[in-house]
């Protein structure tokens, strides 16, 4: 089967592209608008604040937007777009490149940015959210999946790229991390040893 | 409900909380369209870059020229193809169409001529294998020629370097701020500390010793070593205190200028001469290059030399590293930034373009740093269509692979090139 000509005159096909660009462009929207909330509270977690949550999910996104075609046709958007925002929040040259353009500001944002939850429970939510921002990325990464996004440990396993075992492993150090340093209340030996 | 559930509960619960703080959504489509722009520009017609000397650390000049607005991407450069030197096996693979950075299906050539590590494993130029043994992961790796080898490795968000002796011992990790650069007789290598202050390794040397003052401002790069150390005064002499060793200093200043420090035993001071924003390299005969003009989309590089020699202006590709014997340049996109250089080319030192290759949107080849091989070709490790390779640049623009394509993730290079080329690098 003979090409169609892709210059001259395919005024057809030009609008042709252009509507279904549109109607690429409106599925799109649809999507961002409708999975945009769900996964800037997933970023703020991996993040620790505001402004780099939002960068993070622009940047998702728009690598979801130049593979929309094929990711979509294999339905598997909502597992691309969650890959992409952890890996790219893992990322090397991301790291070393926030950490140079953060500022002092940062940790006033932080403090604004806290919810004000901790009366109800004395504090420990608090105190816990400071311990798991301590975690390694990669750490944090897996408990945010596997707690926040309640993910199994297979499916904890796929978004990262990396086996089971590795996503037990890192489940079990980042557990131990947050039993050693969160409140006394969360840690069993420091209550046993206080009720003797 | 035992302990674990009760943390487990309770860190669902506070991670729950503490996420409603992002409550509302503001991106917009056309937000979304933007960034992808960017990226697609990046991917396709901009580039990451190489340190000075041929090369191997990224280094996103996002921070030389903040851009992100569309800009139309440049249509494949002209290819003009000298006498072939790349030894492409003529069963497999083949070459891309003139101007086109393309990886998918090279032809496979030759092993790299240099050691190399491959998913931490060591791969040495004759064939053996073992294990890199550094305390943390590595990312960059310079071999001096008393056989010893300094490593530049990260964890946690740190970076140190590792020197490992002669006899494959190492010394305890130190914290660094910023990657390697080597010496051309590979017997000096420097890094910069967290604080800003130059940090040298004069081979043979028992500790690693600062040099001049700590540099202040932003955005710290290493640009060039120039000088010889200990090896090359022939025996166990202070070295670069007696030859003068001088190290490049890439910087931005507090009104966000970007200036050239140079920093040697004798003095601390801003570079001037040349007109330099950044210095990439220097030669053995004295020739520089760097860029004097940044913009937002483009800049403008020049070679330069002493005496009668004219050297050259372009503002068609950033010039970055001399080839081994000083004839040669490669040359990258003139803007860049994010995941590595889209296209490669190389300039003659009379300013002929031998070649320019850019990625398409088709062919999205990206590369983190290159190494020169010999004096005509370099080494790329290359990221395309999910998978990784080490692929050979012939100054001819012809391309085979020096290690075929692996899987892997975009942002996770399982390949290190030796910062500074092998030791005999164009000998």
């Amino acid at each position: 089967m003979d090409r169609p000509p892709e210059h001259g005159t395919g005024t057809v096909g030009v609008a042709d592209r252009k509507s279904a660009r549109d109607t690429r462009d409106a599925d799109f929207a649809a999507y961002l608008a409708a999975r945009q909330p769900s996964l800037l509270r997933t970023a703020y977690l991996l993040t620790g604040n505001r402004h780099d949550a939002e960068d993070l999910v622009q940047t998702a996104f728009a690598k979801l937007y130049l593979s929309w075609d094929k990711v979509r046709q294999q339905g598997s958007m909502d597992g691309y777009v969650r890959r992409i925002l952890v890996n790219e929040h893992n990322s090397l040259w991301r790291r070393a490149w926030k950490k140079r353009e953060h500022s002092a500001d940062d940790d006033t944002l932080h403090r604004l940015d806290r919810p004000h939850h901790d009366v109800q429970d004395d504090g420990v939510g608090a105190a816990l959210w400071d311990v798991v921002q301590t975690l390694p990325r990669k750490a944090r990464a897996v408990v945010v999946l596997r707690y926040y996004e309640e993910m199994s440990e297979a499916e904890t396993a796929a978004v990262l790229g990396i086996s089971v075992g590795t996503v037990k492993s890192q489940t079990s150090r980042a557990l131990a991390a947050l039993r050693e340093r969160a409140p006394q209340t969360l840690n069993p030996r420091a209550r046993e040893e206080e009720d003797r | 409900m035992n302990d674990h559930d009760e943390l487990g509960t309770r860190l669902t619960r506070t991670l729950t909380e503490h996420s409603d703080v992002m409550s509302g959504s503001s991106l917009g489509l056309a937000d979304v369209k933007g960034r992808a722009r960017s990226i697609r520009r990046r991917r396709t017609a901009t580039a990451v870059v190489g340190v000075a000397a041929a090369v191997a650390v990224i280094v996103p000049t996002a921070s030389l020229a903040a851009h992100t607005s569309g800009k139309p991407e440049p249509a494949p450069a002209i290819t003009q193809t000298p006498s072939p030197t790349t030894t492409a096996s003529p069963d497999s693979g083949h070459q891309p169409a003139p101007g086109v950075l393309d990886v998918s299906d090279l032809p496979t050539g030759d092993a790299p001529r240099m050691d190399y590590v491959a998913n931490g494993v060591f791969h040495t130029a004759d064939g053996d294998s073992f294990g890199v043994g550094t305390r943390y992961r590595p990312d960059q790796f310079v071999e001096l020629d008393d056989g010893s080898r300094v490593w530049h490795t990260t964890a946690n968000g740190k970076a140190y370097v590792e020197i490992q002796d002669s006899d494959g011992n190492f010394h305890d990790p130190v914290a660094s701020g910023w990657g390697l650069t080597v010496n051309a007789s590979h017997n000096v290598v420097a890094w910069l500390d967290p604080s800003g202050q130059v940090m040298l390794w004069e081979g043979r040397a028992t500790e690693p010793r600062p040099l001049g003052d700590p540099i202040q401002g932003s955005d710290l790069r290493l640009g060039p070593v120039f000088g010889e150390g200990i090896g090359a005064n022939g025996g166990s002499g202070p070295g670069c205190t007696v030859t003068g060793c001088t190290v490049y200093v890439n910087v931005t200043d507090n009104q966000g200028h970007r200036q050239v420090w140079e920093v040697s035993d004798a003095a601390t001071q801003q570079l001037r001469d040349g007109g330099y924003l950044v210095l990439n390299d220097e030669s053995e005969a004295g020739l520089s290059i760097g860029l004097t003009e940044i913009k937002d989309f483009e800049s403008c590089s020049k070679l330069l030399g002493g005496g009668e020699f004219q050297g050259f202006e372009t503002c068609k590709n950033q010039l970055q590293s001399f080839s081994p014997d000083g004839k040669l340049i490669l040359a990258l996109p003139t803007n860049y930034d994010g995941l590595g250089p889209t296209a490669m080319a190389m300039y003659r030192l009379d300013g002929t373009r031998l070649f320019e290759r850019q990625a398409t949107v088709h062919a999205q080849a990206a590369y983190p740093g290159a190494t020169w091989e010999d004096d005509t070709h370099v080494l790329a490790p290359f990221f395309q269509d999910g998978t990784w390779s080490i692929v050979r640049v012939g100054s001819d623009s012809n391309m085979e692979y020096a290690v075929p394509p692996v899987s892997g993730d975009d942002v996770d290079n399982p390949f290190i090139l030796p910062t500074g080329g092998a030791l005999s690098a164009g000998s």
